[in-house]
């Protein structure tokens, strides 16, 4: 192989593999920029580029925001602000049109609003009758307008019949080779004699009307519209399309139907009762040595194969020089090939994906990691391509002979012509022409050169072009609101709690939008209480391995790698009797479960099993299902009763300096957890006015029946829970060593104050705690209030939360919805556990004074951060650097997924099937589907991520500076920035390049409790002020009541 | 009210409360309104509960009345020549179990239904078909003679391709469905093949005439010896069929296209036991003719070999179920092939409810395998094939392997040798009546 076409494969496999999902195996959920591969380039530009390469829909369709417009979710003056940014960026400006009988943005403003009916060339003949468009005018136009264009055509009309010889050619399609005779007796049901159509005109004016109208539109389009080349042939890049087109089969089918068990079987984490022999050596070779043992085949893709596979030992030749073979083989000439291998890249993106990333990180493989090679994977795809050319060629036309002999067959030729767009033009211009008003004599009036500048006008602003100005407009009706009542509100409060007494309660959250409501609630009960957010790992990256589990899990984003260890052992010693008891009886129980499991499945056994154990299955089907709430508390009893867990602790401290056997640090030295406390305690801005317990609160998701379970638990965490992080913090922070080295920094921890850590189940709304029994006696009643508080605030969270949930009914009190909460986790058939993240829509990075208070509806992103204690925005660079790019990637996979759910998402949850326990297909065999499924986002609303920060346009050059990744997310658009001057209060927004106050606003609606605003709503609610939550009762002035 | 009256009250509600709720939902949707879901799983939830308690009602009442057999005769629906239609429940020990196990399976799977397809779209439609396979269902495991039995037949088959196909939008559902159908058209002709012989060989279509008023599992037909052994045959076709057995059970896999609790009723639990409810039902008669039974033998003993081997590779929860489900159902066939009818009709009930439960929570495995591998302290548990497997050298395990992968070709050889030429000629009668239909639509333009 030249060295030349080795590098032109290896550029291309590389290309190809970043276009893919990267999101790894399910269990441990990933959450991933679909786009990630058009990060580059500015938001617009890559949807447009993204819905191409992918086939899929770059946004919303028009509909759905004509929708949001009747809603009052976009309005007037939101269209104009993205259109007038529009002209001003564009050469022609707003130019006037038609001689000047009406503007660019008019007719922009028609196009956006009533849309336009894109039919193919052959369908136009279709709707024209199918919907009576050749007898009436479009709905919804202006009845007026109609009559005096009924009224000039008909007069017009009239004179013509006379003077024209043949009167019939006045209603003759351009492009329809028809009689124009036989038109008018099918258009207006008359004799097409002057006789005939006159009295059709009398009688139907309407319908001469538009009919006239619409053989202009045609005239006109076909006179002075030049017809654009056409390619008489499509482009075909893969052998596959080509076959597609001529035998209308699909080659990707049969190959999919044979490659998916193949790929499933090599990345099995142990599934399957027969492991795939050599999966060891790779996807290549395991392949070959699959297809070419056993029996004579008699499926004709698999005989194929043997027959290529014998010609050439591929696994020999390696990966890319099989992949070269195969090329040629197909008959792709060398400057196709990064086409076609990123084509065939997406033809099976989550399967190939998976490959890609696993090859990146094999430590992401829950069991084992076969060698995965992406190369291996592309280099079997094409031998399969290849077979199936073959195969499906032989049987549609008896084609002999290779499968580049394939391009030149004489089916290939005649391949269907793209039919001339100029009629689909007209057909435009016909709906323009009706919704401007203007008529038959007009259209014919004007000159060639404004016809043209009308149907350009139109062929520019394609349906792409207007949904983006629809998803703009959105995205700026959103934007605006929610600034100006965050500006409104900042007038009315202190940011700087200085001048205060320290709290009896600080509690520190996770940024998760979740924890939004339940800060809210906590806040609600008591000025005493303050909550914070921060990254939910808290600043302890780990290797953690809790008595449960059977290894070390990384409890840390996914970009970092933690460099220590630790463990969770019961309170009587690593090798205590209890321990070993405890861990004894559930090795014999699991061991039991996991043979029957099996064993259920086989041949004897599972005649065994279901002779004699079948029927009594009825029992926990029927309880588990008509009784989900019983089941867990039995559960639970059961766990308790018998596998009673000892009480635990974690080996945190570490005196030596060599690592251990995972060569990682066991545990932290005491500068270490200084460390790691004072990050985090300077990141939230906590370095002074201590309260007497600070709580760490963790937070994860357990949810029943649902393979995307970690795709709920904290992204901060890598799609684990985020308990054992909380608590490793709060021992940490409770060390005295820990706190004399804080002191000497400048950070003093007084000894009164308690670090306290808990978990906070975001399904279920269950609280627990860790560590109780070391919080001295002499706080003992905090704790309680601690307790009690949360008790009081998980009650209301899940009433807020169940909101949502249509089939829990919304005057349901706040100790049924807990208990409806605490039903879906544990419900075999509920698909919709909670909605994770859904419907997230900004992030604020800021003191939480500027929030506290404000009803956010779940949608925030709250990381504190305090602009006065940080000097050459150290601290926010960092803080963005970890958190932006976690809080866009959620944000915009929740918007893919919900704007196509099944190109970019995981599609409907119903029919998945767990396969290899890496991912879900659909039924027996599929793609991998990568993304959230359709349950998990359908209260979403896709816009991109606003992201709020408490600072000023220096510091936010500074961070571009120091973090290059966030400048470029920022100024390519990727999130909608805004900024709060920490002095002033005035809040600024980023747009194209520039820095621009907004102001104004609506004095916001107060309400005494959050229930009172949501109470009986399900849709997504605007800002209000909660005066219970907010910091200080006498300072609710400038409020309307 | 007599006791002749009781019974046959409680097998007209049996089997009338499903079919109301059918029409109910089919008449609404068919006048394009849509109840609201509350409304549909309520009034499907009643009329299954409904039919649940008469059917337990009734099995209550024989067994302290120590019947073993009611023959309920509703008359003749319809009289065309030498033909007649009747009407006919036949209640007794092989019918009430299977009829039980089918209302409490599919009451509980209509349960979950109620909360899974929660805002999905074709919520309504699932309802129906799921009404129409209880419907089907019901008529075929009480039907006292083999029209009534084929009419429930044709119920379940119609009801289970179009659940295989519920989401039409996407287009590998909409194939499979239509390939299972074809699998299920073409073993139906045994079926009906079967019951015209049975009509002209015992001038009857009543069960309980064809066995001579003797009760289940006995019967004594008196059906010349040749006849009896097609008669036999045609029937173990149709249950091959519907059962999916070897060598049509390939459609089986591909049925796991349709939402999770249709899979577990159809494929896990009721439908695919019809074909070894039909051979027990047929059991008097299949025992006097020993080339029937050895071939039921056979063909269940290939297929529970078959089903264990493929399913060994398997390495996705569901093709999983459907092999080992594929497997039991084998066994299943080789125990009524030797006579064990009561051990068969047992085996059938577990068999149908533990896979029920196995298909409804297959999404848990992830966390399952997790929780169990870090019990057992993180060991290699996974690995299986260390139970027979060591007998073997390893080439013939390779061998065995890439057999399995493949399905030992059964995919290939009956679409080449059935399905492919069925389709052919479908798709000759489609161009035939499209040509027909150009030739009365003479006003077609050409553009």
């Amino acid at each position: 192989m030249s060295s030349s076409a080795h590098e032109t494969i290896n550029k291309a496999l590389a290309d190809a593999v970043r276009l893919l999902p990267s999101q790894g195996p399910i269990g441990v959920f990933v959450h991933h920029n679909i786009w990630e591969a058009f990060e580059h380039l500015p938001f617009e530009k890559a949807a447009i580029k993204a819905s191409q390469t992918f086939r899929g829909e770059p946004y919303m369709p028009e509909s759905w925001y004509r929708e949001k417009f009747k809603e009052g979710r976009i309005d007037k003056t939101d269209l104009e602000a993205i259109l007038s940014r529009d002209f001003s960026e564009d050469a022609h400006g707003d130019d006037l049109l038609l001689g000047g009988r009406f503007s660019r943005r008019e007719l922009r403003r028609a196009l956006l609003h009533r849309g336009l009916i894109e039919p193919d060339d052959d369908s136009i003949t279709w709707q024209l009758e199918e919907f009576g468009l050749l007898r009436w005018f479009l709905p919804d136009l202006d009845p007026v307008a109609n009559r005096a264009v009924i009224a000039e055509t008909s007069s017009w009309l009239s004179v013509q019949l006379h003077t024209h010889d043949d009167p019939a050619l006045l209603f003759r399609d351009h492009f329809y080779r028809m009689d124009p005779k036989e038109l008018v007796r099918r258009w207006l049901g008359a004799e097409p004699t002057a006789h005939g159509i006159a009295s059709a005109l009398r009688s139907q004016p309407q319908a001469c009307t538009v009919a006239s109208l619409w053989a202009a539109c045609t005239y006109r389009v076909a006179s002075c519209v030049a017809p654009r080349k056409n390619d008489a042939k499509k482009n075909h890049v893969r052998i596959r399309d080509l076959l597609f087109d001529i035998t209308r089969r699909d080659l990707d089918d049969m190959v999919h139907e044979v490659l998916v068990p193949i790929l499933a079987s090599f990345l099995d984490q142990g599934l399957a009762y027969w492991p795939m022999p050599d999966a060891a050596l790779g996807l290549l070779a395991a392949m070959q040595h699959v297809i070419l043992k056993g029996p004579h085949a008699v499926a004709p893709l698999w005989h194929e194969l043997r027959k290529i596979l014998r010609e050439n030992n591929h696994a020999e030749l390696g990966a890319e020089a099989s992949i070269v073979v195969s090329l040629q083989a197909m008959g792709y000439p060398q400057e196709s090939w990064p086409m076609v291998i990123q084509e065939t890249a997406l033809a099976l993106p989550g399967w190939g994906g998976m490959i890609g990333r696993l090859q990146r990180e094999p430590e992401l493989a829950p069991d084992h990691c076969p060698p995965c090679k992406f190369s291996e994977f592309m280099a079997v795809r094409l031998l399969f391509d290849h077979a199936a050319a073959l195969v499906l060629a032989h049987k549609e036309f008896d084609h002999v002979g290779t499968a580049a002999a394939l391009w030149t067959t004489p089916d290939a030729s005649v391949l269907r012509v793209i039919p001339d767009p100029r009629r689909v033009e007209a057909f435009s211009l016909f709906q323009v022409a009706q919704d401007l008003g203007i008529s038959t004599p007009n259209l014919l009036d004007l000159s060639d050169q404004e016809i043209r500048e009308v149907t350009d006008e139109i062929r520019v602003f394609d349906h792409v072009e207007r949904r983006r100005i629809w998803h703009l407009a959105f995205e700026c009706h959103y934007r605006r609101g929610i600034l100006q009542a965050i500006g409104t509100y900042r007038k009315t409060v202190t940011p700087s709690l200085e001048h205060l007494p320290p709290p009896r309660l600080q509690l520190v959250f996770c940024i998760d939008a979740r924890e939004e409501s339940l800060r809210r609630y906590l806040e609600e009960i008591s000025h005493d209480i303050e909550t914070h957010g921060t990254g939910g790992f808290f600043g302890v990256a780990v290797a953690y391995r809790g008595l449960d589990d059977g290894y070390h899990a990384p409890l840390c984003p996914v970009v970092q790698k933690p460099e220590h260890e630790v463990r969770e052992f019961s309170m009587e010693g690593d090798d205590s009797t209890k321990q070993r008891r405890y861990l004894a009886r559930r090795r014999v129980i699991a061991t039991l479960l996991l043979n029957f499991f099996v064993g259920s499945r086989g041949l004897l056994r599972g005649w065994l099993a279901t002779c004699g154990l079948g029927l009594l299955a009825i029992v926990p089907m029927s309880v588990r299902i008509l009784h989900p709430h019983l089941v867990s508390r039995l559960n639970r009893w059961f766990q308790k009763s018998f596998f009673p867990k000892p009480q635990t602790q974690l080996a945190l401290q570490r005196d030596a300096e060599e690592r251990g056997s995972l060569a990682l640090f066991p545990g932290f030295t005491s500068e270490e957890m200084a460390n790691r406390v004072e990050r985090v305690l300077q990141d939230i801005g906590l370095t002074r006015r201590f309260a007497r317990i600070i709580s760490m609160i963790g937070h994860g998701s357990s949810s029943l029946n649902n393979p995307f379970e970690s795709a709920y638990e904290c992204a901060a965490c890598a799609g684990r829970k985020g308990g054992p992080n909380a608590r490793l913090f709060a021992l940490m922070a409770n060390k005295q060593k820990v706190r004399e080295i804080l002191a000497q920094r400048g950070i003093t921890i007084p000894g009164s104050t308690v670090f306290v850590a808990g978990y906070h189940d975001t399904c279920n709304d269950s609280i627990s705690w860790f560590d109780l029994e070391n919080v001295p006696a002499s706080h003992h009643e905090d704790l309680a209030y601690l307790k009690s508080s949360f008790d009081r605030a998980r009650m209301q969270n899940a009433h807020e939360r169940c909101r949502r949930f249509e089939n829990v009914p919304l005057d349901y009190s706040d100790e049924q919805t807990l208990i409806a909460a605490e039903g879906r986790a544990e419900d075999l058939a509920q698909p919709r556990a909670e909605y994770g993240n859904a419907s997230n829509a900004m992030c604020v990075f800021g003191r939480r004074s500027l929030t506290r208070g404000l009803f956010l509806d779940r949608r925030a992103f709250l990381v504190s951060y305090d602009p006065t204690i940080d000097h050459d925005a150290e601290i926010i660079s960092r803080l963005l650097a970890a958190m932006g790019p976690v809080g866009m990637n959620i944000n915009l996979e929740y918007g893919l997924s919900y704007i196509d759910n099944e190109r970019y998402g995981a599609g409907s949850k119903l029919p998945h099937n767990v396969t290899s326990l890496i991912g879900v297909m659909n039924g027996p065999m599929s793609d991998l589907r990568t993304g959230f499924p359709w349950q998990m986002v359908e209260i979403h609303e896709p816009m991109r991520l606003l992201v709020i920060i408490e600072g000023t346009p220096a510091t936010i050059a500074r961070v571009a500076e120091r973090q290059p990744a966030v400048g470029r997310a920022i100024s390519n658009r990727w999130v909608q920035l805004a900024l709060i001057d920490p002095d002033t209060g005035v809040v600024s927004e980023y747009t194209h390049g520039s820095f621009g106050t907004v102001s104004g606003g609506k004095p916001l609606p107060s309400i005494a409790r959050s229930q009172d605003w949501y109470f009986g709503h399900r849709e997504n609610l605007g800002v209000s002020i909660v005066r219970s939550a907010i910091a200080r009762p006498e300072r609710s002035a400038g409020v309307s009541p | 009210m007599s006791t002749e009256q009781f019974f046959t009250a409680c097998a007209i509600t049996i089997l009338l409360l499903p079919t109301l709720a059918f029409l109910w939902l089919g008449a609404n949707l068919l006048i394009q309104r849509r109840p609201s879901e509350l409304m549909i799983s309520r009034i499907s939830g009643t009329a299954q509960l409904g039919s649940l308690l008469a059917a337990i009602t009734i099995s209550m009442a024989m067994m302290f009345n120590h019947t073993d057999q009611v023959v309920v005769d509703l008359g003749a629906w319809f009289i065309a020549a030498n033909y007649e239609f009747e009407i006919v429940f036949l209640i007794d020990r092989l019918s009430m179990p299977f009829v039980l196990l089918t209302c409490i399976l599919t009451g509980i799977v209509g349960r979950f239904s109620r909360s899974y397809l929660h805002h999905e779209s074709g919520y309504a439609r699932f309802f129906l078909l799921m009404l129409m396979f209880l419907v089907g269902m019901l008529c075929l495991a009480m039907g006292g003679t083999i029209d009534l039995l084929f009419a429930g037949w044709e119920l379940v088959g119609l009801s289970s391709a179009l659940l295989i196909g519920f989401f039409q939008h996407r287009k590998e559902p909409v194939l499979n469905g239509l390939r299972t159908f074809a699998v299920y058209r073409i073993c139906d002709v045994g079926l009906l093949v079967g019951a015209i012989l049975l009509h002209h060989y015992a001038h009857t279509a009543e069960f309980d005439l064809v066995f001579t008023h003797a009760h289940w599992p006995v019967g004594l037909p008196d059906i010349p010896t040749a006849p009896l052994h097609v008669i036999g045959l045609l029937f173990l076709l149709a249950a091959m069929g519907k059962s999916g057995q070897v060598p049509f059970g390939n459609w089986l896999p591909r049925a796991m296209e349709g939402p999770t609790p249709s899979s577990a009723i159809f494929y896990g639990g009721i439908s695919i036991h019809a074909g070894a409810y039909l051979l027990l039902r047929m059991s008097p008669l299949l025992e006097r003719s020993a080339i029937t039974m050895v071939s039921i033998v056979v063909i269940g003993l290939l297929t529970a070999i078959y089903g264990t081997l493929v399913g060994r590779v398997q390495c996705d929860v569901k093709n999983q179920l459907a092999y080992s489900a594929m497997a039991q159902v084998g066994l299943i066939f080789v125990e009524i092939g030797f006579g064990f009818h009561f051990f068969a009709l047992l085996h059938m009930g577990g068999h149908a409810t533990l896979r029920t439960l196995q298909f409804l929570r297959s999404a848990t495995v992830l966390r399952e395998f997790n929780r169990l591998k870090a019990a057992t302290g993180g060991s290699d548990l996974s690995r299986g094939g260390g139970q027979y497997e060591f007998l073997f050298p390893m080439r013939l395990r390779r061998w065995l392997y890439t057999a399995a992968m493949r399905g030992c070709d059964m995919d290939a050889v009956v679409q080449s040798t059935l399905v492919g030429p069925l389709m052919k000629i479908a798709g000759s009668l489609e161009r035939i009546e499209e040509r027909w239909a150009g030739n009365i639509d003479a006003k077609r333009v050409e553009p």
